[in-house]
């Protein structure tokens, strides 16, 4: 019965646009932030839509944050905020991937996902998307894996060549590559990231028993830091 | 347990991950500090991207164990301290988003604290009968501050560096060298054995009559110094840059902290910050403060580093004045002492 699972409270700013999703007894709450400027606002957004409900924060039952890949800054501040929840309330806390994240937002099948990952880069990643009780679940064939457009697109030729040309493309943030993908792709519709796909996803991995301990929840990053920026700053 | 209403306090503003406990009126019940100096050591200063990795792993694990050393639990708090800026802003957001999340899910206050006055508080932590009017140095490897505080809570900054902070100088100087890092500690080390009147460094603005500080022509006479010598063939005597260099700077500091006690008349000036801990400076102004008749004050060495002791304990004193913060308060690298929240 969807009315009397726990109310499920679960952010995710891995990309341009961050979204802040509570959902329970039916009901569905999102607020979204235009980008990673807004990050810090995802705490007092929650506490609006909580007010919305209704409810308290000792009324969630599961916590949830997209951990990446994408913008280091917002997935760090969804993650950590997530962590935190988790402990105070001794909440579950379930991580999706973010790219796995835009496969829901699409129906059953292939989906490419790729996201501008700056300097070049791409983070990219192929799921079969399957139908579940919370919505849309997708399993990764391939990646998340960050590497140049050329290569990602490479990948993907292999994937069509190998499923029969039966896999759709949604590629948040790298429309800087317009030309980089084979033609006549199937564009998913919709926003990305979807508040009804990070709610069902985050339900079903709860439903699986695929929880995190809030002190091991980390981030996805697939990237070392940049070590060329350096802040002279001693002790103090 | 604890009954009285705890804060707990969360300092992730540069590379120090620290979380406390302390009990309202200033007791501090625990204090954890971990430091990332070894994380950032191979690359002479810190990376901000690696320490904000580190924030977010080792913040909940420190505060979990302030709590347990405290003997509390999460239901003890009566509010949540942070550090707000100045600072990193990506190591910022770590903490600030932490405590946020705290505060909102314990439903108590958010006290979101400026990183220098809790540097100046770590003083009032200390020691309970200093009370102002005084004057405030504040020196670290980001900032180096002089400002007079007449009442509580209220600041007039005098002086700011032009350039480096004091141990960003310090940390550059010491890579120079073929020191370690931190660089402050480190020449302190190698300055003790050293002549601080081997080599006439600039004292730079002494005489100009304002309270700003530079250190750009200092690092650049040091760099020209070693070389010009490296290059006639002659030894360098790393004891004696060291100590002439550091004497250059705290000379500076010294006449113009000085001065300011005379014009503002104070009794009391307060060390704080990392290089707080540098024994040449506390030595040198208590000396030169003391033939005034104004006493020097300077925090404990793990009260001068960044720590959450002093974030508790502002935070506290916030909450006091019912100067609490909204859960919408952004991370500022930039914080001038004595900006209030709108
Ligand atoms: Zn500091």
């Amino acid at each position: 019965m969807r009315g009397r699972e726990p109310w499920l409270l679960a952010f995710d700013l891995s990309g341009p646009r961050g979204l802040v999703v509570l959902e329970g007894k039916g009901e569905l709450f999102s607020r979204a932030l235009e980008n990673a400027a807004g990050a810090a606002a995802i705490i007092s957004l929650a506490g609006e839509i909580l007010a919305e409900a209704g409810i308290s924060p000792r009324d969630l039952g599961v916590v949830g944050a997209a951990r990446g890949p994408g913008a280091f800054t917002g997935v760090r501040t969804a993650v950590m905020a997530a962590k935190a929840l988790g402990e105070v309330l001794r909440t579950p806390l379930v991580a999706p991937e973010s790219l796995a994240v835009v496969a829901a937002c699409q129906a059953e099948g292939y989906v490419f996902v790729a996201a501008d990952a700056r300097r070049g880069q791409v983070y990219y990643g192929l799921y079969e998307v399957e139908e579940v009780a919370a919505g849309c679940f997708p399993l990764a064939l391939e990646g998340p894996a960050v590497a140049s457009p050329q290569e990602a697109a490479a990948c993907l030729g292999g994937w069509l060549d190998k499923l029969g040309g039966e896999i759709a493309l949604a590629d948040t943030g790298a429309r800087a590559y317009p030309d980089l993908w084979p033609a006549g792709l199937r564009r998913p519709a919709g926003g990305i990231p979807d508040p009804r796909s990070l709610a069902g996803l985050c339900r079903e991995l709860h439903r699986r028993g695929e929880t995190v301990d809030p002190l091991r929840l980390e981030p996805l990053y697939l990237r070392n830091p940049d070590v060329g920026r350096r802040k002279g700053r001693g002790a103090g | 347990m604890p009954s009285e209403g705890l804060i707990l306090g969360i300092e992730t503003s540069c590379d120090e991950t620290s979380a406390a406990v302390v009990k309202r009126g200033g007791e501090v019940l625990s204090l954890v500090i971990s430091s990332q100096a070894g994380l950032h050591a191979r690359y002479g200063g810190v990376v901000p991207e690696i320490a904000s990795r580190a924030h977010l792993e080792t913040l909940l694990p420190a505060v979990r164990e302030a709590l347990g050393e405290a003997k509390a639990g999460y239901e003890d708090l009566a509010g949540v301290a942070v550090t707000r800026g100045p600072g990193l802003i990506g190591a910022l957001m770590v903490g600030l988003n932490a405590a946020k999340a705290i505060s909102f899910a314990l439903g108590i206050p958010l006290l979101a604290v400026n990183h220098l006055e809790a540097h100046i508080y770590a003083n009032f932590l200390q020691f309970p009968e200093l009370a102002p009017p005084l004057l405030a140095f504040v020196v670290s490897g980001g900032h180096t501050l002089l400002a007079y505080m007449p009442r509580h809570r209220e600041y007039r900054v005098l002086g700011e560096t032009l350039d480096d902070a004091a141990g960003e100088a310090y940390d550059k100087i010491a890579r120079f060298l073929g020191l370690g890092y931190p660089g402050g500690p480190e020449i302190e080390r190698v300055a003790v054995r050293g002549n601080p009147d081997a080599i006439p460094f600039p004292r730079a603005l002494i005489r100009d009559g304002n309270y700003n500080f530079s250190l750009s022509g200092l690092k650049t006479a040091v760099v020209n110094y070693v070389r010009r010598r490296e290059e006639e063939g002659e030894p360098v005597k790393v004891e004696d840059v060291a100590a002439s260099f550091q004497a250059a700077v705290v000379d500076v500091q010294v006449y113009k902290i000085a001065r300011a006690a005379d014009e503002y008349g104070v009794e009391r000036v307060v060390l704080a910050g990392g290089v707080a801990a540098n024994r040449f400076l506390r030595e040198r102004l208590g000396k030169e403060l003391l033939r005034r008749g104004v006493r020097l004050y300077y925090p404990s060495p793990s009260l001068c580093a960044d720590n959450a002791a002093m974030v508790a304990y502002l935070g506290w004193r916030m909450l006091e004045d019912g100067e609490t913060s909204s859960l919408a308060v952004d991370a500022a690298a930039v914080l001038p002492l004595g900006a209030r929240l709108p």
